[in-house]
This record gives C-alpha cells, structure tokens and sequence, in this order.
C-alpha cells in the first residue's frame, strides 16, 4: 500500500498544476490529455491518430532489444565475473580493463556504435549489452570474491569435488549478489534502450519519444515515458520472479 | 574423583600407554609446525606438536585464543597444509580434507539456503544412495540431534543450539573416523552448551568415534575430555597433558575437579 502513496502524491500534485494552470499546457500537458493520447496510443485502432495502434510493435521492438542486450551481458558478464572474483589471474588480467572502460560514459560509444553497426538495431542491442554488462560483471565478481571461505570447507570436508562446489555452493552462496547485478543491469538497460532508439529507428518506445519530440506532440512525449517507467518496473518484477523460480538460493534469500 | 584418576604428565611422557600397546591409534600427529607470514615476517603459530588419539578417545586441545589450536584443527582437517610434520589416520597420511576426518566449526556454517533436512543430506547426496535411503538416513539423524521437527527450516529460523546439532547431524551421517569440533559451544548459553556437551557424549558412546575438542573452557575439558592437551601461547606447543578418567557423567562441583580446574588453570597461564 505504501508504495502507491508517493505516485497517487505525484499525479495529484500535477492535476491541481494543470487544472489551475500554474504549469502552462505546453511545458506539462493536463493529466487527462496525456491518458487521452495514452489511451489512444495504446489501444486505438491503427490510422485513428498519428500514434494509434503502435504500441504492441513499438513494445514488441523494444523488450526483443532490451532482452537481446540484456541476455549478452549476462552470459558475457556472470561467468566472466564469477571468474574474476575467484581467480587471482583473472582478476588482474581483465579487472583493470574493464575498470578502464566502465568509466566511459556509455553515451560516447554512441557515436562509435553508429559507425561500426549503423543506426538501429544493432546498435541499440550493443549500447544495451554493454551498459548492462558492468553491473552484472561487478556484482558477480564480489559476489564469487566474498563467499565465505567456510562453507567451501564444510563442502571440502563432506567430499563435494570441484564441479559440486562451484554450483551447489559457490553459486548459490554468491546468489544475492548476482541477483542484485542482474536487476541493475535489467534497470540500466532500459536507460540505454532509449538511448539507442533516439538514434533515429522507425520503432520501439524510445523511438516514439523522439518522433514525439520531432512534432512537438508533448502529451505523446510523456505518455512514453511514463510507458517506459511502467513497462521498466514490470521487467523487474518478472526478472526477481524468474530467479526465484529457477533458483532455491534466490528463493530463500533473506529479503 | 579419585586423586589417582587424574594424572599429569609432561606431554610426550604417556605415548606408549596412549596406543594402549594393542592397537594403532586412530590419529597421529607428527612433529606439526606451522608459521603465518605477515609483512615479510614469519609468525610461529604451532612448534614441534605431536599428540595420538586411540580410537574412541575423546581429546580436548585447551588453550587460550590466539593459541593455534584452531590452526592445528585445520590442519588436521586438511584446510591447509603443516610447514613440517605429518597427519596420519590409521596409519596413512592425509593429503586434504576428507569426509574420514569431519569438522564442526565454531561459527554457524551451515548453508544458508538450503534447509535442516537439505544440510543434513548435503554430504549423502554426494554419494550414490537411492532416494529411499538418503531420506531415510537424513531422517534418522535429525531424530539423534532431536531436529526431526525442524527439518524444513533454513538455518536463519532456528537458534545457535539447534545450528550445532545440524551440523553435528550433516557430519555424523557421513561416518567419519573422527569427528574435528573448533570450539562448537563456544557462543552457546551455559545451559545449552552443557545439554550439548551431554548429547556428544551420548552420540560418542553410540558411534565410538574418536573426536579431537578444541576448547578454551577449562569446565568444558573437564566434563567431556579423555584426555586434556593444554597448549602455550604464541607459538602453540602441548604444555601439559592430563588424563581423566571418571566415569559419565562427571559431578561438576566436586572437590578434585574443583583441584584439577585450579591446575589446568594455572598452566594455561604463562
């Protein structure tokens, strides 16, 4: 219940702005312009305004980009971080690489990205990918580093081989970490989502903002973002849901 | 207690009645050094410790933290390897840890995700056994630590004393030869570490195993050791050795333990 108060808070706070017209229309839009638009935009039948009927392909778009990236990272980024945190030689062999790159901003490989993979797609999947990927490298990694050298004992100790160890103990031990990387990482990939589709792609939900912006159609402008906080918080959820179905050790994490 | 039933030596002094002339004994360290480095210096843990252990027998390695017991456990598990010596079970050398030589640690390490039940069967699933039998095995050891009705809590839901019979329980299914304790009931409330003190013995006359008991409570080598090795400060060398020999269960408050406590005490302190 709790959450709802801040967001109940924030839409009334804007209703009395707009109704009163404190706020003029063409910096925030009347709450009930922006459903209309909304509403339209996400069930209006096709030709019925400018916006009607994209919504299940520009969504369709944009999940398949974010879950293409979002899926690289996290192959590229759990094994290589659960290396790093165990293994002293992978560690200094790639931990200051990746430092190196981490802090460049991810908006300045835009323009690389652009001249190796053209404008679309491509791009925004590798913008996604490589945003996503530090969080759930560096998580993993801390995760792997700081299992406590006991329960790797206690396994030693009651026969579990190599094998046993990584994944019925080093695994689930490093587990919340993990879960928490793989969240950030989820959340970043939004973040770049949308910076990847402003670079001009004919769908997807970044790419309605920007043809929003383009003709000066402000209610479509928030109706996008507020999509994208929507859908964004959702992938969260089914992301924290999926863990704790695959996995016992997310499931039984102290919340 | 009879005077003549606790006896001290100098270590080293009872070797030949310690393997009883019958049998090898159980365990046998040799001549076990071991120094830590730290910035650039090498720091003696343990000097030149040799100890038997006959099968069956109880010993209580008693000293003050800091005193390398705990190290001389770990080695004896196989966690890290002497700087000199050698480790033997019934005669062979270790070469890591094994389920032979099984340790119930100080701290709770118990994995955090799985549940009583899943940490007891932890080692058993390692082995080929029918799903029939493990569940069979894994019941029957809750039932001997009296967690039979907390099988389906994880660690975090049950309290210390309960933590330690699951770890006790996730060892003893596996049968080990001996059983390695690193101070188990330390963090233990009085009454609790002495019911657990009560249910080892009780699970020691059952199993016969041989269990090496670290411990810095002079009252707990009392009521449970054999035998009781006292061990120096920085580096750890055996100072004393002393075997008791009343029978279970021991009166607490008696005169001669109050005596021997008295001894143990001032030995323990350089």
């Amino acid at each position: 219940m709790i959450r709802w108060i801040v967001p109940l808070l924030g839409a009334a706070l804007w209703f009395m702005a707009s109704q009163t017209g404190i706020v003029p229309a063409y910096l925030l839009p009347h709450p009930f312009k922006v459903a209309e638009a909304g509403w339209s935009y996400i069930s209006g039948a096709s030709g019925a305004g400018p916006y009607a009927g994209r919504f299940a392909g520009d969504l369709a778009a944009s999940l398949g980009r974010v879950g293409a990236g979002f899926a690289l990272a996290a192959a590229l980024g759990l094994p290589i971080g659960i290396l790093s945190g165990r293994v002293r030689m992978a560690r200094e062999l790639l931990g200051g690489t990746i430092n190196a790159a981490r802090a460049v901003p991810g908006i300045s490989w835009l323009p690389l990205a652009m001249v190796w993979l053209g404008i679309g797609t491509r791009t925004t999947i590798f913008l996604v990918a490589l945003a996503a990927f530090f969080p759930i490298y560096l998580n993993a990694a801390a995760g792997s580093r700081n299992v406590d050298p006991l329960l790797l004992q206690a396994g030693a100790m009651m026969g579990a081989g190599k094998m046993r160890s990584a994944f019925a103990i080093l695994l689930p031990a490093a587990m919340p970490h993990i879960v928490t990387g793989l969240r950030l990482g989820l959340g970043i990939s939004w973040a770049y989502l949308v910076l990847g589709e402003l670079s001009g792609v004919p769908d997807g939900l970044g790419a309605v903002i920007m043809d929003a912006r383009m003709s000066g159609d402000i209610e479509m402008i928030v109706v996008g973002v507020i999509v994208i906080a929507v859908v964004g918080k959702t992938s969260d959820a089914l992301l924290k849901l999926a863990l704790r179905a695959c996995f016992r050790s997310a499931r039984r994490m102290p919340r | 207690m009879n005077p003549e039933d606790a006896k001290m030596r100098e270590p080293g002094a009872g070797k030949a009645a310690d393997a009883s002339g019958r049998e090898r004994p159980m365990l046998e360290v040799d001549n076990i050094s071991k120094a830590f480095r730290q910035n650039g210096d090498a720091i003696p843990a343990l000097e030149d410790v040799t100890l038997r252990a006959a099968r069956g027998e109880l010993i209580c390695l008693l000293g003050p933290s800091g005193c390398g017991k705990s190290t001389l456990l770990k080695i004896v598990a196989g966690f890290i390897p002497p700087d000199s010596g050698e480790i033997r079970i019934e005669g062979s050398p270790i070469t890591g840890p094994s389920p032979d030589r099984c340790v119930v640690f100080q701290e709770d390490a118990l994995f955090p995700w799985l549940t009583v039940a899943e940490n007891v069967a932890f080692g058993l699933k390692g082995r080929r056994l029918a799903k029939k039998a493990l569940r069979e095995e894994v019941e029957d050891f809750l039932e001997l630590v009296g967690l039979a009705s907390f099988r389906a809590y994880l660690p975090r839901e049950i309290s210390g004393g309960m933590k330690q019979r699951a770890a006790l329980a996730r060892v003893l299914i596996l049968r080990p030869k001996t059983l390695l304790m690193d101070e188990p009931f330390g963090a233990l409330d009085a009454q609790t570490r002495e019911d657990m003190q009560a249910l080892l013995l009780g699970l020691r006359e059952r199993f016969a195993h041989t269990i090496v008991f670290v411990t810095h409570d002079v009252a707990e080598a009392l009521a449970i050791g054999d035998r009781v090795f006292v061990m120096s400060p920085r580096p750890g060398r055996l100072v004393l050795e002393t075997a008791i020999e009343t029978r279970h269960p021991r009166e607490r408050e008696s005169a001669e333990t109050i005596a021997l406590a008295r001894k143990l005490r001032r030995s323990l302190r350089p």
